[in-house]
C-alpha cells in the first residue's frame, strides 16, 4: 500500500501560518488565547486545540536578524511510541497508509502517550478529558484529498503525497531528509537548513529509555514475579504443608 | 473450644475496607497495565469508569492505610530479639517441625509485611497522583515516566506480597482466617502462633483484648 506522507522543506516556508489556520478550520479547533512573548510566533506551541504550529527561530547573525521557521505537528512515526504505550485497544493506532490515528471516542485520557512521545506532540484537554493531536487529515486522505495544511501552503513548503516519491524527489534535488529512517520512518519528514536541534527537534528521535524499560522489561518481569510467587506457594503447600496447631503436630 | 478476641470490630473493619479497596484498585488498574486485561475494564462500565473509580478508591486506600497504620503500629511497628530470630529461621516455614521463636500480637513476618504495605502504599499514592494530574503539577516528563515505572514496580511487589499474605492467612495456617470475620481465634491457636500475645491477653482476663 502506498504511504501517505508530508515533506516539509523549511527553506520554502514564509511563516504565513496558513497551515496553522487551515488545520484549525478543517478540524474545527477553537482559537487559543495567547500573549506576546517577544516573538512573532503565535501561539507559543502545540496544544490540544492547535495541531499544527509554526515555530519561529529568531537569531541575530552578523548584526542581522535571521528568521527560520518550522511548521510542526505530529510526525506519524512508523514505530510510534505513543501507539506502543496506549493501553486502550484502537485509541491510538498506526494505519497502513502511514497515519498515526488518535480516536477521540476511544481515548480515555490516561496521558501515557504524552510521556512517550519524543516530539512532545500529544496534548491533554482538561475540559474534555482526552488527548488530541494531528491525525494527518485522515478524513480527507481517505477520500483522496491532501492534508489541509499541505493544500493551503502557498509556497509549497509542505508537500503531501506518496512517501516514496516524495523521498525520491528530495534526493534527486540533493537534499538531506530528516525522518526517512528515524523510528522506522516518519510520515512527516523535513528538509532542514540547520541541525535538527536548532529547530527543537531531537537529533536522534527514539522511544524514551524509561518508556522502553517500563513496558518492555518491567511488564514481563511482573508476570515472572507473580508466577514465581504462585509456584512457590503451591510448592510450599505440597512439600511443607500447613502449620497445624492441634492434633498432628 | 475456648476462643479469644484477636481483632476488634474496628480493626476488622479497617482491614476489610483496605483489602477491598486494594482489590478494586487492582481490577480497575490492570486493565491499563496490559491490553490482555483490558476486558476487565468492562466490569466497571468501561475504561473511563474504571479510571474514575481507580482514582477515587485510591484515596480511600490511602486513608485506610493510615488508619491501619495507627491502629496496629504499637504492635506491628516494633521489633525485638525474638523477631530477629524469627526472621532468621523464616518463621519455621521452610521446613517441617522447625520451631519459630514466640511472637507477640504479630509475628516478624507480619511486621515486615506491615512495613512494606505502609511504604508501598505511600509511594503508590504519590506516583498515582503524578500519573493522574501530571499537567496540573507541571512536572518534567522524566518524573512522570519514572512514576509509571515505580507505580508498576510497587504493583508487582504488592501482588506478590498479598498473594503470600493471603496464603499464610488461609491454607498455610488453619484457624487464622476467623480473626478477620468474627474476630475470634481458638485459644490453642493463639498459644501456638502468638505465644507472647496470648500470655498478655490471658493475664488480663482471658477473652478481652489487651
Amino acid at each position: 500500500m502506498p504511504k501517505n506522507a508530508m515533506l516539509i522543506d523549511v527553506s520554502r516556508c514564509i511563516a504565513c501560518r496558513a497551515c496553522q489556520v487551515s488545520c484549525k478550520q478543517w478540524n474545527r479547533l477553537p482559537a487559543v488565547k495567547s500573549s506576546f512573548a517577544g516573538s512573532y510566533e503565535n501561539p507559543s506551541g502545540l496544544s490540544s486545540a492547535t495541531w499544527r504550529h509554526v515555530r519561529f527561530k529568531e537569531t541575530v547573525e552578523k548584526g542581522e536578524v535571521k528568521w527560520r521557521f518550522l511548521s510542526f505537528g505530529c510526525m506519524h512515526c512508523k514505530d510510534a511510541p505513543c501507539v506502543f504505550v496506549c493501553p486502550v485497544p484502537g485509541a491510538l493506532s498506526r494505519r497502513d497508509d502511514g497515519t498515526v490515528y488518535l480516536d477521540e471516542q476511544k481515548c480515555t485520557g490516561c496521558k501515557y502517550c504524552i510521556s512517550a512521545c519524543p516530539f512532545d506532540v500529544p496534548h491533554y484537554d482538561d475540559a474534555k478529558g482526552k488527548v488530541y493531536k494531528c491525525n494527518l487529515c485522515a478524513d480527507r486522505t481517505a477520500n483522496g484529498l491532501s492534508t489541509a495544511c499541505a493544500k493551503t501552503c502557498p509556497s509549497e513548503a509542505i508537500r503531501f503525497g506518496d512517501r516514496d516519491s516524495l523521498i525520491k524527489d528530495a534526493k534527486a534535488g540533493g537534499k538531506k531528509i530528516y525522518g526517512e529512517n528515524e523510528l522506522g520512518g516518519l510520515s512527516v519528514m523535513y528538509v532542514l537548513q540547520e541541525t535538527p536541534s536548532f529547530y527543537g527537534l531531537p537529533d536522534k528521535p527514539a522511544m524514551p529509555v524509561t518508556t522502553a524499560f517500563w513496558k518492555k522489561v518491567l511488564k514481563p518481569l511482573g508476570y515472572v514475579g507473580v508466577g514465581a510467587t504462585v509456584a512457590a506457594i503451591i510448592l510450599h503447600y505440597i512439600a511443607i504443608g500447613p502449620k497445624r496447631y492441634k492434633g498432628g503436630e | 473450644m475456648p476462643t479469644i478476641e484477636r481483632h476488634t470490630v474496628k480493626e476488622r473493619g479497617v482491614h476489610a475496607v483496605h483489602a477491598i479497596s486494594f482489590i478494586i484498585l487492582l481490577l480497575t488498574g490492570i486493565g491499563l497495565y496490559d491490553k490482555g486485561f483490558f476486558g476487565l475494564t468492562r466490569l466497571f462500565g468501561g475504561v473511563d469508569w474504571s479510571r474514575f473509580i481507580h482514582h477515587w478508591i485510591g484515596i480511600v486506600f490511602i486513608v485506610f492505610l493510615f488508619m491501619m497504620y495507627f491502629q496496629w503500629k504499637d504492635e506491628a511497628a516494633v521489633f525485638d530479639k525474638d523477631d530477629k530470630e524469627w526472621l532468621r529461621v523464616f518463621g519455621g516455614y521452610l521446613g517441617k517441625g522447625v520451631k519459630a521463636p514466640p511472637a507477640g500480637k504479630f509475628n516478624a513476618g507480619q511486621k515486615m509485611f506491615f512495613k512494606m504495605i505502609f511504604w508501598a502504599g505511600i509511594l503508590f499514592g504519590i506516583t498515582g497522583i503524578i500519573m493522574w494530574i501530571p499537567q496540573t503539577l507541571a512536572l518534567p516528563k522524566t518524573i512522570v515516566q519514572l512514576s509509571y515505572i515505580l507505580h508498576d514496580m510497587i504493583l508487582i511487589g504488592l501482588v506478590m506480597g498479598v498473594l503470600t499474605h493471603v496464603y499464610l492467612g488461609t491454607l498455610a495456617n488453619p484457624g487464622t482466617i476467623s480473626s478477620l470475620f468474627t474476630g475470634q481465634v481458638d485459644e490453642q491457636w493463639a498459644r501456638h502462633h502468638h505465644e507472647k500475645w496470648y500470655k498478655q491477653v490471658s493475664k488480663k482476663g482471658g477473652s478481652r483484648r489487651l
